[in-house]
């Protein structure tokens, strides 16, 4: 029972952490510019596979560094190349272009593995090892060393995220778009430029999910929906563009499918963040801590 | 008002009736006659039957004078629909659809080769209704689903469990299917379109990944395995291609006639400016709904003839590719056009082939062949089309093509 | 005169493009050169006729077609071992057949069944092109059961003859059986089925046990089990779990030995969470864990068993393990897994080693077993062949359903010149067919007419009476530490154990009466030699 308990609660903190990188990333761009970005699984996925293609050759340090600012460009690129212009014409047109994105970079993905001579699947080792082993016991459950690690930077990079955003001047910028982006325009804000960097941290905040949970985690292909749907889930409990929604979004859910997993059935516990979405969307489609957006 | 209306047709247009019902008669005839000498005696049969039973072509085309002569009598009285239809068969559009509408009828004559047929383009004719379907939702109203899969992949699984578990037959399975497609469509579009924002896109999206984890659990839901051995509309494929072939042509004029009709006007102004519709007086969410409905429909309609055709359904039925395809069919033929659907469908099925061809040749160098993954080229077609060609290459392909005619005919 | 010009040019441009269309409707469908072609220019193995460098008459190629996952390494097993024997019999002087000499050609499609996101069109286009596009007269190939169950329906009704070289579903063979007419084109090497396969587990396991307790005084008791949750492991876990109490009376005569454990993961959504599952097993106090995995989440399976310092020894059935990079791909946390395979370099039959020099000559990697069943497939249609002298499916047919001969013969041979070792039925170099007809099986075909009514056309290869599976041990090579090496753990016949017992296990444990077997001594001869987990 202890050791049961132990479990949801180290597996799922972890997996909190991790889906919360992900979300805020996801919630602010939403938040910020109300764009509905698809794509935000495949930056997950296209920052595991650099560094799953570099670790090999270049060391671990080089290829996180070159993941993370690859994944902040293709970020960027993909604002300046495809959505910015498409903004103008229609919202319909810029979830379809992240859409095409998204199914893209998945394809992306499998063209390099076959190229590079990857396996298109994989596991890559883990980052932490001390004294011969990567992982250490307490109270009968097994965690991996890469787990702190991925509980320490998690936080401390939302925190660095949310400081940024509330003390920079690039931070009041996107707050004071998000409130009222005409009248911030009209201040002389240039939003398309803070757009573009909020996509960017966005996308650097995925970035920074997929180098520190691939380690331990596998990686393949298809996980960018995988990705993608989740964190739906996320952000629709904590609330659509909701920063502290998403970060607590992030820990009930992967608490809620733990304790489905470890108490009930592993192969319900994949269906919980489905759930949530479908009775969010039904009873409280604008989240726990959402503004209310309904007619 | 009963007596009125049948005075009405005994007077002006019984005689057209008759004769309509007297072809519908004999093309029944040709067909229960091609069920059962098979298609290779397709002409031949046609032949024999009309030398056989009518002296040869003349009785076709007494018929036909006698037909011709009742539409020139009756002309004015013939319910303006069909007198719409003519002359819009007049127009350069009207004829280029007659003429591909044609070519896609003739097809079998010309090759009776089981893969050209059944894998190529009755694959393409059903991913045509697909395809327009979709684009009846997001063309006409500007709602985007997602998760058309859950619609396709949902009647798909009913249809075949109908067939196979139940032992219907194919017609009622069918519309059984999308019947239940009609459902969850309820399920999903009630929560998710009185809201604004994106939860329509975010909503179907989450549905089907939910209905394909539900469909993909080993125990459940026919397992892991799926439904298999699901009999095809004919053992014949000229038959199967005539069905899906009819369904298609009725399938998409429906859905056109709704587009042109006042429910479609409604439908546009929703798209194009939901809150003036909203303050003109319609109740916007119901019309989404029922554009929605519709939508699922015929996406329920596509989802079981392609279950019949595969003979199988598995849960990847509900993944994002099946989501994805009609958005690249669509996005290459033109939003908002029900027939550019056709015209994306078919471009996707022959640019497989051709990939594949390509990939087939020996002398590629190696790892080239990575780089003609269909997925992959269509992707990028498909940012490149939204990213520069909004309205899709259609429109602007036929808008050359009908300047050409015009300068032809010397307008 | 401008407006003219314009129209001339516009009736130009119409006509150029009708023409196009009507040009472009004939050379794709109607004409000569829409019909696929298998073309062959060079004598290298990968070409479509491997081993002759020449262009051969349509009409003289016998054509077999591979449907299997071709980014898999089942497909591309399946593919080489085809290539392997087309090659050997192609280079030897081809298939005579009356007067005409004709050779064997490969040709693949990919069914991507491998794709945890299974797509069933996928297989079922790939079947529909490759039997009415490329007009293979022979299938052979497929893996999993999901994606097979579709497109064997298709291969079916286009009645060829489809050797399935990867799937372990008793469905397959018990159609044949149910349903004769409809399924008689259908046969399957190994493996058998899930119920072989769980008795080739028992089997690796009561050796292991034995072998613990007589040689290292350490009683095995508890049982875990991990396994993919799909239809045919959960079938497989049946086998195992039924099986249980006989092993344990059997053993320690009592109930000591139990299934603690058992684990079965969605492998839809993607892996979840590994280090929970193996926390759970650690804690169940597991001496042993016995994974039942086919897809890649094998991978992941051995990353966390190593990441994790599991005591237990993993022993089991997981492919990703049958490859030799597994230990590069798991950076060397797969030590001590043992895993199942059906080959490895030693005699298993006198032809074994000649096949596996060969493959790894020619594709410098280990066959696994899709690559010998695809090598025996095409060598047993090849005799057969030879044997009526037809090509007519039918024939064939008849020709692998005769199992008359017994013995080797060194006067039969194979068209690779080897002689074969026909056991029941023809054989080729490592196959042998069994036939089983009612429920009982034929140890001694003794009538040629015995069984052709009824057979299940599962096909054996190896040594009578069942091929047995090899179970080789991942362990440290200091030699090579990046890539580590395989140890073949060796595996006798249990004494007590008889083969009937484990043919008994054949026909499902629904059905199925233990045997008596409290009068049998116990052996002392157990040649499991395996390295135990040090943590």
């Amino acid at each position: 029972m202890l050791t049961d308990i132990m479990q949801v609660l180290v597996l799922g903190s972890v997996e909190g952490a991790v889906y919360m990188l992900i979300a805020v990333g996801y919630s602010l761009v939403y938040g910020t510019g109300g764009i509905m970005n698809l794509a935000h699984g495949a930056f997950y996925l296209i920052a595991g596979y650099m560094l799953y293609w570099y670790l090999g050759t270049l060391g671990l340090f080089t290829s996180v560094v070159l993941a993370l600012i690859i994944v902040t460009l293709i970020g960027g690129i993909s604002y300046l190349a495809l959505i910015k212009p498409l903004e103008k014409k229609s919202q319909l047109s810029v979830v379809m272009v992240t859409f095409a994105i998204a199914f893209f970079i998945e394809q992306i993905v499998k063209l390099g593995c076959s190229i590079l001579g990857f396996e298109k699947e994989s596991t890559l080792p883990n980052l932490i090892e001390i004294k011969g082993t990567v992982s250490f016991e307490l109270f009968g459950t097994i965690i991996p060393y890469d787990y702190v690690f991925i509980l320490i930077i998690s936080f401390l990079i939302v925190s660095l995220i949310t400081l940024f955003i509330s003390k920079s001047k690039l931070g009041t910028s996107i707050r004071a778009i998000s409130q009222d982006r005409e009248a911030a325009t009209l201040m002389g804000i240039n939003a398309d430029r803070v757009l573009m960097f909020t996509v960017m941290i966005s996308a650097f905040l995925a970035g920074v999910a997929a180098v520190i949970y691939v380690p331990s985690y596998p990686i393949a292909p298809w996980q960018g929906w995988v990705i993608l749907t989740n964190s739906f889930a996320v952000v629709i409990l904590g609330g659509m563009g909701s920063l502290p929604g998403s970060v607590l979004g992030a820990f009930i859910l992967s608490y809620a499918s733990h304790f489905t997993r470890v108490f009930i059935d592993p192969a319900i516990s994949t269906l919980v963040p489905m759930f949530v979405i479908v009775v969010m969307l039904a009873l409280r489609p604008q989240g726990i801590l959402g503004k209310k957006e309904i007619d | 008002m009963q007596i009125r209306f049948l005075n009405r047709i005994k007077e002006n247009s019984l005689f057209v009736i008759c004769v309509s019902v007297f072809y519908l008669v004999e093309l029944t005839y040709i067909l229960t006659l091609l069920y059962y000498f098979g298609y290779t005696s397709l002409i031949l049969s046609t032949i024999l039957y009309f030398t056989l039973f009518y002296f040869g072509f003349l009785y076709l085309a007494f018929n036909f004078t006698i037909l011709w002569a009742a539409i020139k009598r009756n002309f004015k009285l013939i319910p303006s629909a069909i007198r719409r239809l003519m002359a819009w068969l007049g127009t350069f559009k009207g004829g280029l659809t007659l003429f591909c509408m044609l070519i896609i009828a003739i097809i079998p004559l010309l090759t009776q080769n089981a893969y050209y047929l059944g894998s190529m383009f009755i694959v393409a004719m059903i991913y045509t209704i697909y395809a327009a379907s979709w684009d009846f939702l997001a063309g006409y109203t500007g709602q985007v689903s997602f998760g058309q899969a859950a619609f396709f992949g949902f009647a798909g699984y009913v249809t075949a469990d109908r067939i196979l578990i139940q032992n219907w037959p194919w017609l009622p399975s069918l519309f059984f299917g999308a019947l239940i497609a009609v459902l969850i469509s309820l399920i999903i579009g009630i929560p998710t379109l009185r809201l604004k924002g994106p939860y329509l896109a975010l909503g179907t999206l989450s549905f089907a990944s939910i209905l394909y984890l539900l469909f993909a659990m080993p125990t459940i839901l026919y397992g892991s395995t799926g439904l298999f051995g699901v009999p095809r509309l004919s053992e014949n494929v000229i038959i199967e291609y005539y069905i899906v072939f009819i369904f298609v042509i009725i399938s998409l004029t429906i859905m056109k006639a709704i587009g042109n009709s006042k429910l479609g006007t409604v439908f546009k102004s929703i798209r194009d400016d939901e809150t003036g519709a909203e303050a003109s007086g319609i109740h916007t969410t119901r019309y989404k709904i029922l554009a929605f409905v519709i939508s699922a429909f015929f996406a329920g309609i596509a989802g079981g003839f392609f279950t019949m055709r595969n003979t199988a359904v598995s849960a990847q039925i509900f993944g994002t590719t099946y989501s994805f395809y009609p958005l690249v069919m669509v996005a290459i033929g033109g939003i908002a056009t029900i027939s550019g659907a056709g015209v994306g469908a078919f471009f996707f099925i022959f640019l497989i082939e051709i990939l594949r061809g390509v990939a087939d040749f020996q002398w590629l160098p190696a790892g080239a062949a990575d780089f003609l993954d269909d997925a992959l080229i269509f992707s990028v077609l498909l940012i490149l089309v939204i990213r520069f060609a909004g309205a899709g290459v259609l429109k602007s392909a036929i808008e050359r093509l009908k300047n050409l005619w015009d300068i032809l005919l010397g307008r | 005169m401008k407006k003219s010009m314009q129209r001339i040019l516009a009736i130009v441009l119409v006509a150029v493009i009708g023409v196009g269309i009507g040009a472009g409707a004939y050379f794709f469908l109607i004409s000569e050169a829409a019909e696929y072609k298998w073309d062959n220019t060079t004598d290298d193995i990968m070409d479509t006729v491997p081993g002759i460098d020449e262009e051969v008459p349509q009409n003289r190629i016998i054509k077999f077609g591979v449907l299997d996952d071709m980014g898999y390494i089942t497909g591309k097993g399946a593919e080489n071992g085809a290539r392997l024997a087309a090659y050997e019999i192609n280079t030897r002087g081809g298939v005579n057949i009356g007067n005409e000499t004709y050779y064997v050609g490969i040709e693949t499609e990919d069914t991507e069944e491998a794709n945890p996101a299974l797509d069933l069109s996928r297989g079922v286009a790939a079947a529909e092109r490759m039997i009415y596009y490329k007009k293979a007269q022979f299938i052979l190939g497929g893996f999993r059961t999901e994606a097979l169950q579709a497109y064997r329906e298709i291969v079916m009704d286009a009645k060829k003859i489809f050797f399935i070289t990867g799937s372990a579903t008793a469905k397959f063979c018990q159609d044949v059986y149910n349903d004769y007419n409809k399924y008689k084109y259908t046969f399957r090497i190994q493996p058998l089925n899930e119920v072989f396969l769980a008795g080739e587990v028992i089997r690796m396991l009561a050796a292991t046990i034995v072998d613990q307790k007589e040689n290292h005084d350490k009683n095995i008791t508890k049982i875990a089990i991990m396994r993919e949750d799909l239809a045919w492991t959960a079938r497989m876990s049946g086998s195992i779990n039924g099986l249980m109490p006989f092993f344990s009376a059997f053993i320690y005569g009592d109930n000591r030995l139990q299934v603690v454990e058992e684990i079965a993961y969605p492998q839809t959504a993607g892996p979840v969470n590994f280090y929970g599952y193996w926390a759970d097993i650690k804690a169940s106090g597991a001496d042993v864990t016995i994974p039942i995995i086919s897809g890649p989440t094998g991978l992941y399976y051995s990353d966390v068993y190593g990441d994790t310092n599991q005591p237990s020894l993993s022993l089991g059935i997981n492919v990703m393990g049958q490859q030799n990079i597994f230990w590069e791909q798991t950076g060397g946390n797969c030590e001590y897994e043992i895993a199942m395979t059906s080959f490895i370099r030693h005699a298993k039959t006198p032809f074994t080693i000649p096949f596996w020099d060969h493959y790894v000559g020619n594709f410098s990697t280990a066959p696994i077993y899709t690559a010998t069943g695809a090598y025996d497939a095409v060598q047993a249609v090849v005799t057969s062949i030879i044997d009526g002298q037809s090509l007519a499916t039918d024939d064939v047919l008849a020709e692998l359903e005769k199992s008359e001969w017994q013995g080797i013969d060194p006067n039969w041979t194979t068209p690779t010149g080897i002689p074969r070792m026909p056991k029941y039925g023809m054989g080729s170099p490592t196959a042998t067919i069994s036939f089983w007809t009612d429920g009982t099986y034929h140890r001694d075909v003794d009538s040629a007419t015995a069984g052709i009514q009824h057979t299940r056309h599962d096909v054996v290869e190896g040594s009578e009476p069942l091929g047995h599976a090899v179970f080789v041990q991942w362990v440290y090579d200091s030699a090579n530490p990046t890539l580590g090496k395989w140890e073949c753990v060796p595996l006798g016949p249990i004494p007590g154990i008889s083969d009937d017992y484990m043919l008994g296990t054949y026909f499902g444990l629904g059905s199925w009466e233990p045997p008596m077997y409290t009068d049998q001594p116990w052996g002392q001869v157990i040649t499991a030699n395996i390295t135990w987990p040090v943590r």
